[in-house]
C-alpha cells in the first residue's frame, strides 16, 4: 500500500542504516584508492630496483636511488588524497585547518579565518538583502502601481542565474567586501521581493485589512501591524530558502577573485588535487547549514507560534 | 485583493486598536525584536564593514579622510596601492612578505618595508585569471604576470613591466605515460589551456625540436583537471602540458609518466614579471609604490638565500599551493628561475635576448589571435601600450 506508515523504531533504523551505509561505502572506497596506489607505487619501485640494479658501476646517486626504490618496494608510503581515509582526513584536512600555519610573525588558523571571512559577507549580505527585500515585496503587495512598475524587471532578473552576471560584477563593481554584498543583493531581491509581494496577496484576508480600518488603523499601521506580521511566517521561510543559493554565488565569487574564505580555499586545494581539507569543509558546511536551517525554523515558530509547525 | 489607496482616505475611528489579548502582545513584542534585532546586527555590521574595504581600485591616491583612523604608524598619510598576485612560486613570495610582516596586505596597515617607503601597499591574492581581470579593469595597480600575458592584455590597460621575477626554466613540461617519442606524439593529444603559456612552450619546445607543430594536437583544458585524469591513468591523457606544481605533482604521483621535453629548452622565453599600471607611476607616490615593491621582492629573496632561514621560507612559499615538501620546493625554485637581485633583472630588460624573445612571443600570440597588433617597446620608448621598463630597477639598484 502506498503511503503506508511505518512505527517510529523502523523510521529510525532505516535512518541510521543509510548514514552508516554511507560511512562504510566512503571507508572502503578510501581504503581501495589507498591500496592501489600503494600497489601501483610498489610495482613502479620494483621496476625501478630492477633497472638500478641492471647497471653494474652505480654513481652515487643512482646509488641513493637505488636504495630509495628498495625502501619504498618493501613499504610503500604513498598517499591518496582524491578519496583520502579517515585517519589522512583526521590528519592532513582536520589537523592542518584547526591548527596554526605559518613559520613567521603571522600565523592563521585557515579554518577559523575563512569561516570567519565567509560569514561576514553571507550574514551581512543577508541581512541587508532581506530588508531590502521586505520593503520592496511589502510595497509590491499593497500598492498596484509599484508592482506594475517593478514586476518586469523582477521577473527577468529571476530567471538570470546570477553566477552568470558574476563577470559583469568583477569588471564593473570593484572587488571589494562591497561586490560580495552587492552580489548577494542582486541575486536575492528579485526572488524574495517577489515571494513576500505574492504572500501579501494571498495570505492577507481582505476582511483583516477591511477590519483594521474600520478599527482606525493608519496606512502604516495597517502595513505593519497586520500585513507585515500576517506574512512574517513565509518571510522567515522564503529568507530561509535563500541562504544556499547565497552561499553558492558566495563560494563561487570567492573561488575566483577572494584572497580568503570557503572559496578561496577549495580553490587552492582544487588545484593541488588534494581533498583533504576540502572534505573538512565541506561536511563542515553541511553541518552548519543543518543547523542554521533548524534554528531558522524553530525561529519562526517562536516568532509566529500561530502559523503552525 | 482590493487596492489600498482607495480605502484610506477616511477613516472613522482614530484611536488605535486595542487588544486586550495577551497572546498578540507577545506575538508583537517578538515580531518587534525580530526585526530590531535584524536592524541592530545590521548596522553593527556595517559599520565594521566600513574598514574592511580594500579601496585601491585603480590605485587612488587615497584622501586623507577616507583613510581609516587609528594608523598612527602612517601618519595617517601614505597613499595606498594595491598589487594583485596569484599563487605561484615567485608571486608567493609576496605573501609570505605578508606572513614576515615586510608588507601588511590589508590597507591601513604597515609593514616594516612599507613604513620604509611610507606607502601602503594592498595585496589582493585572486586566482590567475582574475588577476589579470583585476588589472584590465583597474581594480588594482600592479599585477604579477607572464610577459606573454602582459602582452596580451596591453590593448586593455596601458603598462609598464618593471619588475621581472623568475622564469620559467622546466617549471612548464610536457609530460608523457606511454609515448616514447616526440614523433609518437603526434598520434596522441596533448591536453593543457589554451592561450597560455603552456600552449606557448609547446610550440616553441616543438619548433625548437625541429619538428612542425601544426602535426601535433593540443586540446584545450584546465591544467589541475588534466594532471588529475593523467594520475588516475584516463585513457584518454597519455600527454599533458602543464606547469608547477602540476609538473612535479603529477610525477610524484605517477612514477611511470615522465617529461618528454620543458621550458628549459628555451629558459628566458616565459618570463614571470610584475606590472604596473602606466597611469600609477604618474600618480604621488607611484614611484614609491614600486621601489617597495622591488624590494619587498629583493629582501625576500635575501631571505632565502640565508642558511638559517631559507629552507624555512621555501616551504612557506609552497605551502598554500602545492603539496610539496622541502626537497621538491627546492626543484620548485630550479625550475622556476628567480632573478633574485636588481643585477639579474636588470640583465634580462636590458639584454637584447629578450627584444628577440618578444618578438618570438608576438609573433605567436598574433597567430593564435590572442591579440591584434600589440605595441610595446622597451627602455625609453614612448607612446606604447606596454613597456619594458629597467628605469625603476636602476634607480633601486643606485640607492642600494
Amino acid at each position: 500500500m502506498l503511503r503506508k506508515p511505518i512505527s517510529r523504531r523502523a523510521r529510525f533504523g532505516l535512518g541510521t542504516a543509510s548514514v552508516v551505509l554511507m560511512l562504510l561505502a566512503y571507508t572502503w572506497l578510501s581504503q581501495h584508492r589507498q591500496s592501489t596506489v600503494r600497489r601501483e607505487q610498489q610495482e613502479v619501485a620494483v621496476m625501478k630496483v630492477a633497472e638500478l640494479k641492471a647497471i653494474e658501476n652505480r654513481t652515487e646517486r643512482q646509488q641513493e636511488e637505488l636504495d630509495k626504490w628498495v625502501t619504498l618496494s618493501k613499504s610503500p608510503d604513498a598517499v591518496d588524497r582524491t578519496v583520502p581515509t579517515w585517519s589522512v582526513l583526521y590528519h592532513e584536512g582536520w589537523v592542518r585547518a584547526t591548527s596554526e600555519q605559518g613559520s613567521f610573525k603571522r600565523k592563521e588558523v585557515w579554518l577559523i579565518n575563512d569561516f570567519a571571512a565567509t560569514a561576514k559577507r553571507l550574514v551581512v549580505g543577508l541581512i541587508v538583502g532581506i530588508l531590502c527585500s521586505v520593503v520592496i515585496g511589502l510595497l509590491m503587495g499593497c500598492f498596484d502601481t509599484i508592482d506594475a512598475f517593478m514586476l518586469p524587471p523582477f521577473t527577468l532578473l529571476a530567471k538570470i542565474p546570477t553566477t552568470a552576471v558574476l563577470p559583469i560584477f568583477f569588471v564593473l563593481v570593484q572587488i571589494n567586501f562591497k561586490m560580495y554584498i552587492a552580489m548577494i543583493l542582486a541575486g536575492m531581491i528579485p526572488t524574495l521581493a517577489q515571494a513576500i509581494s505574492a504572500s501579501v496577496r494571498k495570505d492577507v484576508p481582505e476582511e483583516l485589512i477591511y477590519k483594521a480600518y474600520t478599527l482606525g488603523a493608519s496606512r502604516f499601521e495597517l502595513i505593519y501591524e497586520v500585513i507585515f506580521k500576517q506574512v512574517l511566517p513565509r518571510l522567515l521561510d522564503a529568507a530561509r530558502l535563500q541562504i544556499g543559493p547565497a552561499l553558492v554565488l558566495l563560494v563561487a565569487a570567492e573561488w575566483m577573485v577572494a584572497g580568503e574564505g570557503i572559496g578561496y580555499r577549495l580553490r587552492l586545494f582544487y588545484q593541488r588535487t588534494d581533498m583533504t581539507v576540502v572534505f573538512v569543509y565541506v561536511i563542515l558546511l553541511g553541518v552548519i547549514g543543518l543547523v542554521v536551517d533548524y534554528a531558522l525554523i524553530w525561529l519562526r515558530r517562536w516568532v509566529c507560534p500561530w502559523f503552525g509547525e | 485583493m482590493m487596492c489600498l489607496r482607495s480605502m484610506n482616505a477616511n477613516h472613522v475611528f482614530s484611536a488605535r486598536p486595542t487588544s486586550n489579548n495577551q497572546g498578540t502582545e507577545l506575538m508583537k513584542l517578538k515580531a518587534s525584536l525580530t526585526v530590531a534585532l535584524l536592524v541592530a546586527s545590521l548596522s553593527t555590521v556595517g559599520c565594521k564593514s566600513k574598514t574592511e574595504d580594500v579601496g585601491g581600485g585603480g590605485g587612488n591616491a587615497v584622501d586623507p579622510a577616507s583613510t581609516p583612523a587609528g594608523d598612527s604608524s602612517t601618519g595617517g598619510a601614505a597613499p595606498v596601492f594595491s598589487l594583485a598576485w596569484s599563487e605561484y612560486p615567485s608571486w608567493s613570495v609576496f605573501g609570505v612578505a605578508h606572513e614576515m610582516d615586510l608588507v601588511n596586505a590589508e590597507e591601513g596597515e604597515m609593514g616594516t618595508i612599507e613604513k620604509q617607503y611610507n606607502v601602503d601597499i594592498v595585496l589582493k591574492e585572486a586566482g590567475y585569471d582574475s588577476c589579470l581581470n583585476m588589472f584590465t579593469s583597474g581594480n588594482c595597480d600592479a599585477v604579477c604576470m607572464t610577459n606573454m600575458d602582459a602582452l596580451i592584455v596591453s590593448p586593455g590597460r596601458d603598462g609598464v613591466a618593471v619588475l621581472p621575477t623568475s622564469t620559467s626554466n622546466g617549471a612548464d613540461a610536457c609530460i608523457v605515460a606511454g609515448v616514447e617519442s616526440v614523433d609518437d606524439l603526434k598520434n596522441v593529444e596533448t591536453f593543457g589551456l589554451k592561450g597560455t603559456v603552456s600552449e606557448y612552450g609547446f610550440v616553441r619546445c616543438l619548433e625548437t625540436l625541429g619538428k612542425d607543430p601544426a602535426e601535433f594536437t593540443f586540446t584545450n583544458q584546465d591544467p589541475a583537471a588534466a594532471a588529475v585524469a593523467m594520475t588516475q591513468k584516463q585513457e584518454t591523457h597519455k600527454s599533458i602540458m602543464v606547469w608547477n606544481p602540476f609538473v612535479l605533482q603529477t610525477l610524484n604521483d605517477r612514477p611511470d609518466a615522465k617529461v618528454l621535453f620543458d621550458s628549459s629548452s628555451i629558459p628566458g622565453e616565459i618570463v614571470d614579471m610584475v606590472v604596473v599600471g602606466r597611469d600609477v607611476l604618474e600618480k604621488d607616490g607611484g614611484d614609491k609604490f614600486v621601489q617597495a615593491v622591488i624590494a619587498t621582492f629583493y629582501q625576500m629573496n635575501e631571505e632565502l638565500a640565508k642558511p638559517e632561514t631559507g629552507d624555512e621560507v621555501l616551504v612557506e612559499l609552497g605551502k598554500k599551493f602545492s603539496n610539496l615538501g622541502l626537497d621538491d620546493m627546492k626543484k620548485v625554485v630550479e625550475q622556476t628561475k628567480f632573478y633574485a637581485d636588481a643585477e639579474a633583472g636588470l640583465a634580462l630588460l636590458t639584454g637584447e635576448e629578450f627584444k628577440t624573445t618578444m618578438t618570438t612571443v608576438e609573433k605567436f600570440c598574433v597567430d593564435q589571435k590572442l591579440v591584434e597588433d600589440p605595441q610595446y617597446g622597451f627602455g625609453e620608448e614612448t607612446g606604447k601600450k606596454l613597456l619594458f621598463s629597467p628605469a625603476h630597477l636602476q634607480t633601486f639598484k643606485e640607492s642600494k
